[in-house]
C-alpha cells in the first residue's frame, strides 16, 4: 500500500510551475479595468448649491471650480453642486429661482444682491500673482489706431453685461468723463454676456473697443501670447475686489461659518493645496461688506440706483 | 543509459516547455488580439457616445429660441459628457494621424462648446446671436460629419480586424489541438522506447539472474549496452567470481573430506543436542576401521558405545570439561566390535557451525605406542640390569681368576684320581665360560672409545675374512661347507672409523651368519659407496633359514638370543658399534632364504680413494 509523499514530484512541479504561470498570465489579462466601469453607490448627502456667475466660457468656467466644489463638498460632508448663472443681467432671478445657497457673484452682481437679497460675503481669492482684487479696463488691439476716448467714434464696442461693474459701470463713468453719450457714438454697441468673449472679440476684430475685468484678461494672456501683445489697455479702474463667494440669506449660521474656515484654511491642507492648484488662486481670504465698499461708491457716483428692484441696474 | 534517459528527459522537457510556451505566446497573441478587439469595440462605442453626446449637445443648441429650451444646468452637464468623452478617446494609443484627427476633433468640439456658451451668455443682439448660433450648428454638423466618418473608419477596421482575429483564432485552435494530441503521443512514444530500452535489458539480466539461481554460474550476458552492458559485464564478473569461489570452497571442502576421510586417526562429530548427547552424526573410515564397525553402523551409534566399560564411567567428566570450553586431552581405552579393547588418545573440543554447537573427537590408536614405550621401559630395565651386571662381573672376576688358577692347580696333581680331575677341568671350563660372559658384559656396557682414523674398509674386511677362515664356524665338510663371496666396490672412499671395533663388528656378523647356515650356504660382502648419502654400505648377506618375523624386532635386545649357549650380547655389541661408528644397521629378512645385514657408514669427505 502506498503512503502519499509530502515531497512534490519534480514532473509534477514544473506542470504545477507551468500552470500557475499560465494562471498569472491569465488573470494579468483579466486585470484590466474596463471602461465605464460602476462605483458603488453613495449614500445622498445634502447639497450646497454654489451659483456662478459667467465670467468667460461658462463650460470652462464649471471646469475651473469643480475642483474647489470637490474640496467642499469633501470638507462640509455635502454634495456641492455648481450650477451657472448665464446673465449677469438675470443672475439674481436665476439665484433665487433656482435655490442657490451660495454664488460667486461679480462685484456688482454682489452688491445688488447683497442690497436686494441679503446675501452676504464670505470669502474671495488670493490670485496666484499674490492679487485679491481686479480693476476693469478698457481694451483695443494693439495695431488698432484708438487710443483715446476721442479715437473710439464711430467704432464698435464690446461690453460684458448691464450688471458688469468691469464690463459695463466702468466704460460708462469713462464716456461720462469724457463727455461722451456713448449710445450714438459708437457704431454698435453690443454685450458679450463673458469678460472672455470680449477678448476674443477684439482680438477677431468683432468689435473694436472692449472693457472687461483684468484678471480674465491676464489669464487668457498667460495662456496665448497673442492675447498679451495684442492688447492695448486705455483705461482702468481702481482696485475692485475679486469674485467671493456670497451665501445667500437665512442659511443656518454653522454651515456658512464651517463653509467660511474650510475656504480660509484650505491653503494649510494638501488637498485644499491641490484644489487651489488647479482653481488658479494661492488661498481664500475673510471678506466683508467693507470691502466692496468702494465699489459700491463708484456705482452711486454713476447715479445707479442699487436698491431698484429685481432686475438689471438702469443707469 | 543514462546518456540516454538525461537526452529523453532534455527531449521531453524541451517539448514540453516549447509546447508550453508557444501555447502560453498564441494565448497571449489571442488575448492581445481580443483586447484590441474589444478596444477597438470600445473605441466605437467611445466614438458613437461621442456622437451621441455630440447630437445631445446639438439638441440643447436646437432647444434653444425653443419654448423649452433645454436649462443652462442641463446644458453644462450635457457639454461636459461630451468633453469628458472626448477626453476619453486620447486614453487609449492611437498612431500619429488619429492622434492628429482626435485633437482637431478637440479643437473644434472646444470651438462647439464655446459658440454654444457664446449663445448662452450673449445678451440678445439678434444680428450677433443668430451668427452665433449658426456658427455653433455649422461646427456642430461638420463635427457630427467628422465622428460619424471615424465611426464608419472604426466599423471598417473593427470588421477586417475582427475577421482577421477570427481566423487567427482558428488557426490557433487547429494548433492548440495538434499540440494537445501531438504532444502527449510524442512523450508517449519516447516513453515507449525508454521503457524497451530498460524493460529488454533487464529481461536479459532477469533469464541471467535465473541460470544463476539455477547453479549455472558461467554465463555470458549479451545484447545489452550502455550501462545495462555495464552492468552486465559486472553480472558475468561476479557469477564468475561466485564459480571460483565455489570451486575453492569445493576444493577446500574436498580437502577437507579427504583429510577427514583418509585421517589415520579417528575423527567423529557428535551432537550436543539435548536427549542426543554423544551421538555420532560424522565418522570417518579410520574410525569405522578402528572400531571393526561400517561408518553408516557408527552414525547409529553413541560414542559411549565405543567406551570400554571403565572408561564410559568417566564420560560425565569429560563432557563436563568439553562443555566449560577446555580443549580435552586425554588416554582412555575403547572396544571394538569384538569385544577387544585398546588404548585411545583423545583429543575433543566444542565447535560451531551455523550457530549449532557440535563436539569434534580425534581419537588416535596408541597400541604400538604404548608397546614401545612399554620395550624402551624393558630395554632400561635391561640396561640397568647389564650394568649391575657389569659391575657385579667386575667384582667376580678376579676371585673367578684365583679359583680358576686354584683349579687349574689342582687339576695338575696327580694325587687326585683321574675322577675328580676330570670334575675339576669341567669346573675350569665353566669358569672360563663365566669369564667370556663377564667379557662380553664389560664390552657391551662399557665399550672402548673409538680412534677414528681412515679406513679403508675393504681392507678392514678383507682382515676379518681372514681370520674367521681359521675359526671352527667356517672349518666344515665339503657337504656343509660355507662358500664365501665378496663384491667390493671399487675406488671406494675411506671411512672415519676405528678400525679394530669395525673389525670386531665385522666379526660377530660374519660369526652370526655362519651361525644361520648350519648345513652350508653362500656369505656374500658387498661394498659400495651411496653418493647422494655420501654413506659407505656394506651389505654381508647369508642363504640361511632367515629370521623370524617374530623375534625380528628383538634381535638387536642385549641378552636375546635364540642359541643354546648364545650369550644375548653379539648382536647387541654390534649394533651399539655401528653406532659408535655414527653409522646406522639395518636388516632386510626373508624368512627360509637368508638374511642380509646393511651397514651404512659415513665416507671421509675428501679422502682417499681406494680401488
Amino acid at each position: 500500500m502506498r503512503t502519499p509523499s509530502t515531497s512534490l514530484d519534480p514532473g509534477r512541479g514544473f506542470v504545477l510551475a507551468g500552470m500557475a504561470v499560465l494562471c498569472l498570465l491569465l488573470l494579468s489579462g483579466c486585470n484590466k479595468e474596463r471602461i465605464g466601469s460602476t462605483k458603488p453607490n453613495q449614500q445622498p448627502l445634502e447639497t450646497l448649491t454654489i451659483g456662478l456667475i459667467s465670467e468667460q466660457d461658462i463650460f470652462k468656467q464649471v471646469r475651473r471650480f469643480e475642483p474647489l466644489a470637490e474640496y467642499l463638498g469633501l470638507r462640509l460632508g455635502m454634495n456641492v453642486r455648481l450650477s451657472v448663472m448665464p446673465s449677469y443681467e438675470n443672475a439674481l432671478d436665476t439665484f433665487v429661482e433656482n435655490n442657490m445657497d451660495a454664488a460667486f457673484f461679480g462685484s456688482m452682481t454682489y452688491i445688488l444682491a447683497h442690497a436686494r437679497l441679503g446675501v452676504e460675503i464670505v470669502a474671495r481669492p488670493v490670485a496666484l500673482d499674490g492679487t485679491s482684487t481686479y480693476y476693469g479696463v478698457m481694451i483695443v488691439r494693439t495695431d488698432s489706431k484708438i487710443r483715446s476716448a476721442g479715437d473710439m467714434k464711430g467704432t464698435r464696442l464690446a461690453l460684458v453685461d448691464k450688471n458688469a461693474l468691469a464690463g459695463y459701470i466702468h466704460p460708462l463713468a469713462y464716456f461720462k468723463k469724457h463727455g461722451i453719450e456713448y449710445h450714438s457714438y459708437f457704431k454698435e454697441i453690443y454685450f458679450t454676456g463673458t469678460h472672455e468673449d470680449v477678448v476674443y472679440d477684439i482680438l477677431d476684430r468683432k468689435a473694436d473697443v472692449g472693457a472687461l475685468k483684468s484678471t480674465i484678461m491676464f489669464r487668457l494672456a498667460a495662456e496665448d501670447p497673442k492675447v498679451a501683445s495684442g492688447l492695448f489697455i486705455i483705461s482702468r479702474t481702481p482696485a475692485i475686489p475679486e469674485n467671493g463667494l456670497s451665501v445667500r440669506s437665512g442659511l443656518r449660521a454653522s454651515l456658512k461659518e464651517k463653509i467660511r474656515n474650510v475656504l480660509l484654511t484650505m491653503h494649510e491642507d494638501p488637498e485644499g493645496i491641490k484644489a487651489l492648484r488647479d482653481f488658479k488662486a494661492q488661498k481664500f481670504i475673510a471678506t466683508t461688506d467693507s470691502d466692496y465698499f468702494a465699489a459700491s461708491s463708484y456705482i452711486r457716483e454713476l447715479g445707479i440706483d442699487i436698491q431698484a428692484g429685481q432686475g438689471a441696474a438702469r443707469p | 543509459m543514462k546518456t540516454k534517459i538525461i537526452i529523453f528527459l532534455l527531449i521531453s522537457t524541451l517539448l514540453a516547455i516549447i509546447g508550453g510556451a508557444y501555447l502560453l505566446i498564441i494565448n497571449e497573441r489571442r488575448i492581445v488580439d481580443a483586447d484590441h478587439l474589444i478596444l477597438l469595440h470600445e473605441v466605437e462605442i467611445m466614438r458613437e457616445r461621442l456622437l451621441i453626446d455630440i447630437l445631445t449637445v446639438k439638441s440643447d443648441l436646437y432647444s434653444q429660441g425653443t419654448r423649452h429650451p433645454a436649462s443652462t444646468d442641463a446644458i453644462v452637464n450635457d457639454v461636459s459628457m461630451m468633453e469628458r468623452t472626448m477626453k476619453t478617446c486620447f486614453e487609449c494609443h492611437h498612431d500619429e494621424p488619429v492622434t492628429a484627427a482626435l485633437h482637431d476633433l478637440d479643437d473644434q468640439l472646444s470651438h462647439f462648446s464655446h459658440a454654444f456658451s457664446r449663445i448662452l451668455t450673449m445678451r440678445k443682439n439678434a444680428k450677433r446671436y443668430d451668427a452665433e448660433v449658426e456658427r455653433a450648428h455649422i461646427i456642430g454638423d461638420s463635427l457630427i460629419s467628422k465622428v460619424n466618418t471615424m465611426i464608419i473608419l472604426t466599423n471598417t477596421a473593427l470588421s477586417a480586424r475582427t475577421e482577421r482575429s477570427l481566423q487567427s483564432t482558428q488557426r490557433t485552435k487547429v494548433i492548440m489541438i495538434v499540440i494537445v494530441a501531438a504532444g502527449p503521443v510524442m512523450i508517449a512514444i519516447l516513453g515507449l522506447t525508454a521503457l524497451a530500452g530498460f524493460t529488454k535489458p533487464i529481461s536479459i539480466l532477469l533469464d541471467a539472474t535465473r541460470k544463476v539461481k539455477g547453479g549455472d554460474l558461467n554465463i555470458h550476458t549479451s545484447g545489452l549496452r550502455d550501462e545495462f552492458a555495464e552492468l552486465g559485464h559486472a553480472f558475468d564478473d561476479m557469477a564468475f567470481s561466485l564459480m571460483e569461489h565455489t570451486q575453492k570452497i569445493q576444493e577446500s571442502e574436498k580437502r577437507y573430506r579427504n583429510l577427514f576421510e583418509s585421517a589415520a586417526d579417528a575423527i567423529f562429530v557428535l551432537s550436543l543436542e539435548e536427549q542426543k548427547v554423544g551421538n555420532i552424526l560424522q565418522a570417518n573410515p579410520a574410525a569405522a576401521e578402528m572400531h571393526g564397525y561400517s561408518v553408516e553402523e557408527l552414525l547409529t551409534m553413541n560414542i559411549r558405545d565405543l567406551d570400554s566399560p571403565d572408561a564410559a564411567k568417566g564420560i560425565p567428566f569429560r563432557l563436563e570439561r568439553v562443555l566449560k570450553g577446555d580443549w580435552l586431552r586425554t588416554q582412555i581405552s575403547h572396544r571394538r566390535r569384538d569385544g577387544s579393547e585398546f588404548p585411545v588418545e583423545v583429543s575433543a573440543g566444542v565447535f560451531e557451525v551455523g550457530g549449532q554447537k557440535y563436539i569434534l573427537a580425534l581419537d588416535r590408536d596408541i597400541t604400538e605406542r604404548k608397546q614401545a614405550e612399554d620395550s624402551l621401559q624393558r630395554a632400561q630395565q635391561i640396561r640397568i640390569a647389564g650394568e649391575m651386571a657389569t659391575g657385579l662381573a667386575h667384582e667376580i672376576k678376579n676371585p673367578l681368576a684365583g679359583i680358576k688358577a686354584t683349579m687349574e692347580m689342582f687339576s695338575h696333581e696327580t694325587y687326585f684320581p683321574e675322577e675328580d680331575r676330570a670334575i675339576l677341568n669341567k669346573v675350569i671350563d665353566e669358569i672360563k665360560r663365566i669369564e667370556y660372559l663377564m667379557k662380553s658384559l664389560l664390552n657391551f656396557a662399557r665399550p672402548p672409545k673409538p680412534h677414528f682414523v681412515k679406513t679403508d674398509v675393504n681392507a678392514v674386511l678383507e682382515t676379518v675374512v681372514g681370520a674367521v677362515l681359521k675359526d671352527p664356524a667356517f672349518v666344515r665338510d665339503e657337504a656343509h661347507a660355507i662358500r664365501l663371496a665378496r663384491n667390493y666396490g671399487s675406488r671406494l672412499p675411506e671411512a672415519s672409523a676405528d678400525p679394530m671395533q669395525l673389525q670386531q663388528l665385522f666379526m660377530n656378523l660374519l660369526l652370526n651368519a655362519a651361525d644361520a647356515m648350519p648345513n652350508g650356504g653362500t656369505l656374500t660382502l658387498e661394498t659400495a659407496h651411496d653418493l647422494p648419502s655420501q654413506m659407505l654400505r656394506i651389505t654381508i648377506s647369508d642363504t640361511g633359514t632367515g629370521i623370524d618375523d617374530a623375534i625380528i624386532s628383538n634381535i638387536f635386545q642385549p641378552f636375546f638370543t635364540t642359541k643354546a649357549k648364545g650369550t644375548g650380547l653379539g648382536l647387541a655389541i654390534t649394533k651399539r658399534l655401528v653406532e659408535e661408528q655414527d653409522g646406522q644397521i639395518s636388516i632386510v629378512n626373508r624368512p627360509g632364504e637368508g638374511a642380509q645385514f646393511i651397514i651404512k657408514i659415513p665416507a671421509l669427505q675428501g679422502g682417499e680413494v681406494h680401488p
